[in-house]
């Protein structure tokens, strides 16, 4: 289980040295900045130790036809080629250019965002129904 | 694997209209490299024009505000739109290959992160089409330089945009890059049977995960300060600086190993190939990298050492600590190589020269993590030339290492091994006329960041020098140039294996099918690929045949690891 004490292990890193750090220095923005680090590693390991369905002694097995690891396989179809991560990028850049420019650009960026984002959904669900289907035929 | 791939058959020659709609991590990975090195030409143009703006005194042909322009875009486009992205690039081509994945996880995400980064960096230039032209605050952005009070113009809210967007962009690829290795890896590929580059991917990731947040946080306060009244950075309202460079930094340093690690990683890969032998420590090796990582995480404030606010005996140890898991890999690079059937081709020569150059930059680092010289050598050329010597001898070196080795691979063809010598040579070459002289001028006091010094200090010479060299580096780029255009005017010729390598991106096609393999070798070690080599060549024995064809390279002795 590598991959969830691979967190855990980094986790108490960062608790180590965030308290080394306010012990010899007493500075606020730094401790917090690392025991947030610590923070955010100990919940990724505690959601990924949630999120373990195998077993240790399945890992490691080349006759196996399942990927290796403790969270199983959730792969699906391979997406077709698709516009929306184009159309949904060019949005967002568009509406941060209003930063720089003002309002309008959020009219700009809103509509390429909106038409990726719909296409991304749909083909998202088309895929989700394949493989609801395919596991069903299995 | 239950992944079916509903993908359309690729065509002979892909369309523009299939770069644009593509989710496939290859071509993704090949969209993220050719831009890096779009945006690395133009922060290429850019420091030849400040070479040669420097390289007398007086003034040449740009004045001190344009040329400020020029440092901030071109920091900022060679770090976070060249180095970080064109591993990114590596990182998506070639990880899912190493591991027997199909596809990323969320190939559409994956796409969406390129196109983030791409205007992002559009983004950044544009600001010179603006009347105040580009951000020239430096790719630090420090307040209060980059207030609106010093920093008026739009070109620093688009510095700010884009900024966000790459680190946005980074995020997700972040996420995807984890999940990817986390739940996507072939059976019988568990941790440590990964090779070394995905190993740096995972570790890069997760710096990337828990740093980038920090710069996106301080870009939202700068931009709130600027716009909205805030008063995060202004210490008449409340606020304060050296806040800035503390946000700033707890991004900036790890980003310097997110910057480095994926590239070790290619080392890692391109080094056991060409001598023959397993790589020598391999856990080590993996253990050096985590550890590199987890250390970056506590050195931020060794930039800050001159602020006077920050504890300098916690943030030098620190510092100094990391040089040990460094140390480690350079060792057992060098380990590699020992005794083992060296075969010096292009991307082996590359990793040679990222040992000599990175090494300098290295040991240059250890003396700045001293503060007694950090406070003589602050803002001084020696940082200069301590910074581009482990950002071009970890970056671009291992980079050309990367490209030269898996242009087969992603391309079917392969580059000139002639053209890449000379390449090779006149960077090597090129590097240390380039550097070595700044080293010089940091010594002698001359500060970064000026566009004009005083005659007869004795800094005209080796400005005179360093401007030569960075004149041999723009030469020394074109025989790749003439390669890349020559090996892609010719058919794909390259078997799977032209290597004879160990991973496995090498046991399927060159270029791999869209769905990457039709059959992955059993993996039970850490060199799948070698072991079924070594298994046919066996077995042609048993039967009495010759020797292994074309594409299984030389025997390699020592263990599978």
């Amino acid at each position: 289980m590598e991959e969830i004490t691979y967190f855990g292990r980094l986790s108490f890193f960062a608790f180590l040295v965030g308290a080394g750090y306010w012990l010899v220095s007493n500075e606020a923005v730094g401790t917090v900045m690392l025991i947030g680090f610590g923070l955010a590693t100990g919940a990724g390991f505690t959601l990924l130790r949630g999120g373990a369905r195998h077993e240790p002694d399945a890992v490691g097995d080349a006759e196996s036809t399942e990927p290796d690891g403790p969270f199983g396989d959730e792969s699906g179809p391979l997406p077709t080629r698709s516009a929306a991560p184009l159309a949904l990028g060019l949005g967002v850049a568009l509406i941060g250019m209003a930063g720089a420019f003002g309002p309008w650009f959020v009219l700009a960026g809103a509509v390429p965002l909106v038409l990726g984002a719909a296409d991304w959904l749909r083909s998202a669900n088309r895929e989700l129904a394949l493989r609801e289907h395919l596991d069903e035929a299995e | 694997m239950s992944s079916i791939n509903l993908g359309i058959a690729a065509p002979p020659r892909t369309s523009l209209l299939e770069w644009l709609t593509t989710t496939d991590h290859k071509k993704i990975g090949v969209m993220y490299i050719a831009s890096a090195f779009g945006f690395a030409a133009i922060g290429g143009l850019i420091a030849e024009l400040i070479r040669l703006e420097l390289a007398a005194p007086g003034q040449q042909f740009v004045n001190a505000a344009t040329y400020d322009q020029l440092f901030t875009v071109h920091g900022t486009l060679m770090l976070l739109f060249f180095a970080g992205p064109l591993a990114i690039g590596f990182a998506n081509a070639i990880m899912p290959l190493q591991i027997g994945a199909a596809d990323m996880a969320f190939p559409r995400l994956n796409a969406l992160s390129y196109w983030l980064f791409l205007f992002g960096g559009l983004i950044v230039m544009s600001g010179f089409l603006t009347t105040g032209g580009a951000a020239a605050a430096g790719w630090t952005g420090y307040a209060p330089l980059s207030s609106s009070t010093f920093s008026p113009g739009a070109g620093m809210d688009l510095w700010i945009v884009g900024v966000a967007l790459v680190g946005v962009s980074g995020v997700l690829g972040a996420v995807n890059f984890m999940v990817t290795i986390y739940a996507r890896r072939a059976p019988g590929m568990h941790m440590f049977r990964m090779p070394m580059f995905t190993w740096t991917v995972l570790v890069t990731s997760t710096l990337i995960l828990f740093a980038f947040p920090s710069i996106t946080a301080a870009l939202a306060m700068l931009f709130i300060d600027r716009h909205f009244g805030g008063g995060f950075f202004d210490p008449t309202q409340g606020g304060n600086p050296v806040l800035w460079q503390h946000l700033f930094w707890f991004f900036g340093h790890p980003e310097v190993y997110i910057l480095i690690l994926p590239y070790f990683g290619i080392i890692s890969e391109v080094v056991p190939v060409f001598s023959g032998k397993p790589l020598f420590g391999y856990r080590f090796m993996v253990l050096a990298v985590i550890a590199i990582a987890s250390l970056s995480m506590g050195v931020w404030a060794h930039h800050m050492f001159t602020t006077g606010q920050v504890d300098l005996p916690f943030f030098s140890l620190m510092s100094l600590l990391i040089a040990v898991p460094t140390g480690i890999k350079i060792f057992n690079w060098i380990a590699t190589m020992w005794r083992g059937s060296l075969r010096f081709t292009v991307p082996m020569l590359w990793c040679i020269g990222l040992l000599y150059v990175f090494t300098i930059g290295g040991i240059s680092g250890v003396m700045l993590a001293s503060p007694p010289i950090d406070y003589m050598a602050q803002d001084t050329y020696f940082v200069v030339a301590h910074l581009h010597n482990v950002l071009i001898g970890g970056t671009v070196f291992a980079g050309f290492a990367g490209i030269y080795f898996w242009f087969p691979k992603l391309t079917g063809r392969r580059l000139d091994e002639g053209l890449g010598k000379i390449h090779w040579l006149l960077w090597v070459v090129g590097f240390a006329v380039t550097f070595i002289p700044q080293y010089v001028l940091g010594a002698e006091g001359m500060p970064r960041r000026i566009a004009d010094y005083p005659a007869g200090r004795g800094w005209d010479l080796p400005n005179l020098i360093s401007t030569i060299g960075a004149l041999i580096l723009a030469v020394g780029t074109l025989p790749f140039l003439l390669a890349v255009w020559r090996a892609m005017r010719r058919p794909a010729d390259q078997p799977a294996d032209p290597w004879g390598a160990n991973s496995l991106e090498w046991a399927t096609s060159s270029p791999p099918p869209h769905h990457n393999f039709d059959r992955l070798p059993p993996i039970r070690s850490l060199r799948p690929v070698f072991d079924e080599r070594m298994a046919a060549e066996a077995e042609r024995r048993a039967r009495g045949e010759g020797a292994a064809g074309p594409t299984a390279g030389p025997a390699a002795a020592g263990g599978t690891g």
